[in-house]
């Protein structure tokens, strides 16, 4: 098997506007302010026990307790790459679906969901959809599987950074 | 080989050996999540669309009631009162 | 077999093993939105068709609202513990 560099400049692409799409829309409607639900609450405050900075924390637990933006990159990317331009729309109805059945208000994920769609029709032309599913999982491992404490201070520094905590 | 049933069954088989070796109940109800996904995987490798849907839509139920069982658990463990002494006794 | 589902693959089987190693459980619930993340990626890929979508996005809310609710009874016993 055989790799071209070209395939690997798409996925790298792909990572860096998912990664940017959903930590921005994420950071701007509130995640890392405070904590939505009791969970998120228990995240945050372990993290910090554990060395890492808070409003991090609450962001990162706020990921795992409801389908927020980075769930709403995903599917839009999932259906983008299945159907077309409709299949966004669908995803966020889905993802809408989903945020009041995790009693959330849900507009982080809705608009997550309708940037994302918005951002892959734009970029479709040099990039297919497939490159940016490769490229949200790759995002997610970077902030939830590789390493949590030094994750968590990244994304405090962009909240303070962005004056929403 | 495609990928699919491949990380489906090193979930399943890893879930299992969790399962067995962690004594904690909430780490074994972890573990079972960790099972479930990989199952879910392997029903959808076999194109058993209908079947995942309905498993997928069915476990955060079956989840959520071992939660609420061990929750009382905890609640009947934790109270200092004894159950049994209030209670008439009929057969000593 | 592309680049993508390699790389998915990869991540999963890491993510997997860190699961299985590690003794704390809120890392593990973090360790596990990711490999949902990963499953739900690599069903769409192997299923090109609208029905496999619908199938990742059931498994995906089903999985978040499990993780959810471990996540409020950890809460839950941490407060309790807490108290006395």
């Amino acid at each position: 098997m055989e790799v071209s560099w070209v395939e690997l400049l798409k996925l790298l692409i792909g990572t860096v506007v998912c990664w940017i799409n959903f930590v921005l829309v994420d950071t701007y409607f509130g995640l890392p302010k405070k904590p939505g639900v009791l969970g998120a609450e228990v995240i945050g405050k372990t993290l910090e026990k554990l060395g890492g900075n808070i409003n991090g924390g609450y962001f990162m637990g706020n990921i795992v307790c409801s389908p927020d933006a980075s769930a709403g990159t995903l599917m839009a990317s999932i259906f983008y790459y299945l159907i077309g331009f409709k299949g966004g729309l669908v995803a966020t109805l889905l993802i809408f679906i989903g945020n009041r059945l995790c009693n959330d208000p849900g507009y982080a994920g809705t608009f997550g969901a309708l940037s994302a769609t918005v951002i892959i029709h734009l970029l479709s032309g040099f990039i297919e959809p497939k490159y940016f599913i490769g490229g949200m999982v790759v995002a997610i491992f970077t902030i939830q599987g590789l390493y949590h404490v030094g994750a968590s201070k990244v994304l405090g520094y962009i909240g303070k950074k962005l004056g929403m905590i | 080989m495609e990928l699919l049933p491949l990380v489906s069954i090193f979930c399943i088989v890893m879930g299992c050996i969790g399962v067995i070796l962690n004594t904690d109940y909430l780490d074994k109800i972890i573990m079972l999540e960790f099972l479930t996904g990989g199952l879910i995987g392997l029903i959808v490798s076999f194109y058993y669309l209908d079947v995942a849907i309905l498993t997928s839509i069915m476990e955060p139920v079956s989840t959520i009631i071992l939660l609420l069982g061990s929750l009382k658990y905890i609640y009947i463990k934790r109270s200092k009162r004894r159950y049994s002494s209030k209670l008439p006794i009929l057969v000593k | 077999m592309d680049i993508v589902m390699l790389l998915i693959g990869v991540i999963s089987f890491v993510v997997g093993f860190r699961i299985f190693l590690t003794k704390n459980k809120v890392q593990r619930l973090l360790y596990i939105c990711c490999l949902n993340f990963a499953i739900a990626a690599l069903i769409a890929l192997y299923i090109k068709s609208p029905m496999g979508g619908v199938v990742a996005a059931a498994y995906f809310v089903g999985s978040t609202l499990s993780s959810n609710a471990i996540a409020h009874t950890l809460g839950k016993i941490q407060k309790l513990e807490g108290k006395e």
